[in-house]
């Protein structure tokens, strides 16, 4: 299926005369993952996106279930399609990371979701 | 004259080559994207173009026609907040022992102002022109010989800011239109050339309303819960729409009454375009005998073209900015 798609991207891009297309930047996957529960503390909370991120323009931020600001994502300078936050010594609860990115052809977009620490 | 001419098109040019800034484009609301619909219009205003868009379904007539359309629409942003789009449909109505007729349907334009835009709540407004205009399109295939103007207001909400115990839901997003569809002309009189008779027909008034109630896999996905289930599934938007058409002037003794289908479908969202396949069901007889299929490939232009046709020709869009969090 993904050969498909991408072939079908290709020809839509090759059809349409496109200059280099660069889509929306959504959010691929995390750890901790969306919507999970994690035993004990992660070090980092790591984002990874479709698209390569304008690190200037992009950002993440990690607050506790009480709003507490716990930590600042910056674009991995490793590689532009992650974000990532360190922390250390999360206590059990629920976490919430929002985030709001500027894709490298100027596409903003933006999302949230938590994770919960267990013992 | 030709001079200011010359000046404004060297603007738009200009712009449209230089523009390059933070864009949102199609349907973002803060993190939900409404996907382009099939029966009705999206909430907003985009660079996109939905070519083809085909239905095939039966007609209301008994005996019943079969009806096949096929038809494009090419949306642009002149601002960030306000464009203009334009849409031909091609008709071909055959009926059971022919002839069958085809041809264009009247070309239908809209204006639209998305005026309200509230990203932390996935709320947005939009209020536009719809103008079919009359006589542009064949007499056989249905079109009217008058043009027709309908103010509509646009409206779409997602649901994320529902409660833990309710994060199931979170993805649920609704979109509806309602708009008022008022003809150019309240009659037309044709002269019947066989008897001479004189047959006036009513150009009613109608309300034009519907809605899209749908649940978006990608922001299940990357909002709610990474339930890691395929790619195909985890773009996936399953949607039901619903259109409807209620005559409620200048209708005494035409005999029409509310018309409309129900869609129940889904739509696959990729990075540069979009696919969906909806049945549709009329409410009535009157609207369509049996089941209807319509199905659209939908082009993100400003993804495919983000630094030319993808940008508002005008203006830009707001200059990108450091990320700034709510308390």
């Amino acid at each position: 299926m993904r050969h498909f798609i991408r072939l079908a991207t290709l020809f839509l891009v090759l059809t349409f005369g496109a200059s280099a297309a660069v889509a929306h930047a959504f959010l691929d996957h995390a750890s901790p993952r969306v919507g999970s529960t994690v035993s004990g503390s992660p070090s980092e909370v790591r984002l990874w996106f479709t698209q390569a991120l304008e690190p200037r323009f992009s950002g993440a931020q990690l607050r506790s279930s009480g709003g507490a600001v716990l930590g600042s994502g910056v674009v991995d300078s490793a590689d532009p399609k992650q974000l990532v936050i360190r922390v250390q010594g999360l206590k059990p609860g629920k976490y919430h990371v929002s985030w709001k990115v500027l894709s490298v052809d100027t596409h903003r977009t933006e999302g949230s979701f938590s994770f919960e620490v267990k013992p | 004259m030709t001079r200011s001419v010359a000046g404004a098109a060297a603007f738009a040019v200009t712009a449209l080559v230089l523009s390059n800034t933070g864009a949102s484009a199609h349907c973002f609301v803060g993190g939900r994207f409404f996907p382009a619909t099939l029966a009705i219009d999206d909430p907003c205003v985009a660079d996109e173009l939905s070519i083809p868009t085909v239905s095939w379904s039966r007609t209301g007539d008994r005996p019943a026609a079969q009806q096949l359309d096929i038809s494009g629409e090419f949306s642009k942003r002149i601002t960030e907040t306000f464009g203009v789009s334009i849409a031909p449909t091609w008709t071909r109505i055959a009926p059971p022992g022919g002839p069958n007729q085809y041809g264009f349907q009247n070309v239908e334009s809209t204006f639209k102002y998305q005026f309200l835009t509230v990203p932390e709540h996935e709320f947005v407004m939009s209020a536009a022109l719809v103008v079919e205009w009359g006589n542009t399109g064949a007499q056989g295939v249905g079109a009217d010989s008058f043009t027709t103007y309908t103010p509509t207001l646009y409206m779409g909400k997602g649901f994320g800011g529902l409660p833990d115990s309710l994060s199931w839901a979170r993805p649920f997003g609704l979109t509806a239109q309602v708009g008022y569809a008022i003809p150019s002309s309240n009659s037309s009189v044709t002269v019947d050339p066989d008897t001479g008779d004189i047959n006036t027909e009513l150009h009613p008034h109608f309300l034009t309303y519907g809605f899209s109630l749908q649940y978006s896999m990608p922001y299940l996905k990357s909002n709610v819960v990474d339930l890691q289930l395929p790619d195909f599934v985890n773009r996936l938007v399953p949607i039901v729409e619903a259109q409807f058409q209620t005559p409620v002037s200048n209708n005494f003794g035409t005999g029409i009454g509310t018309t409309g289908t129900i869609n129940p479908g889904v739509i696959w969202v990729g990075d540069y375009f979009q696919v969906g396949l909806e049945a549709m069901i009329p409410i009535n007889h009157a609207s369509g005998s049996g089941v209807g299929v319509i199905g659209q490939l939908h082009l993100y232009l400003d993804d495919i073209f983000p630094h030319s046709i993808g940008q508002p020709l005008i203006g830009g869009v707001s200059n990108p900015a450091r990320p700034v969090f709510g308390d």
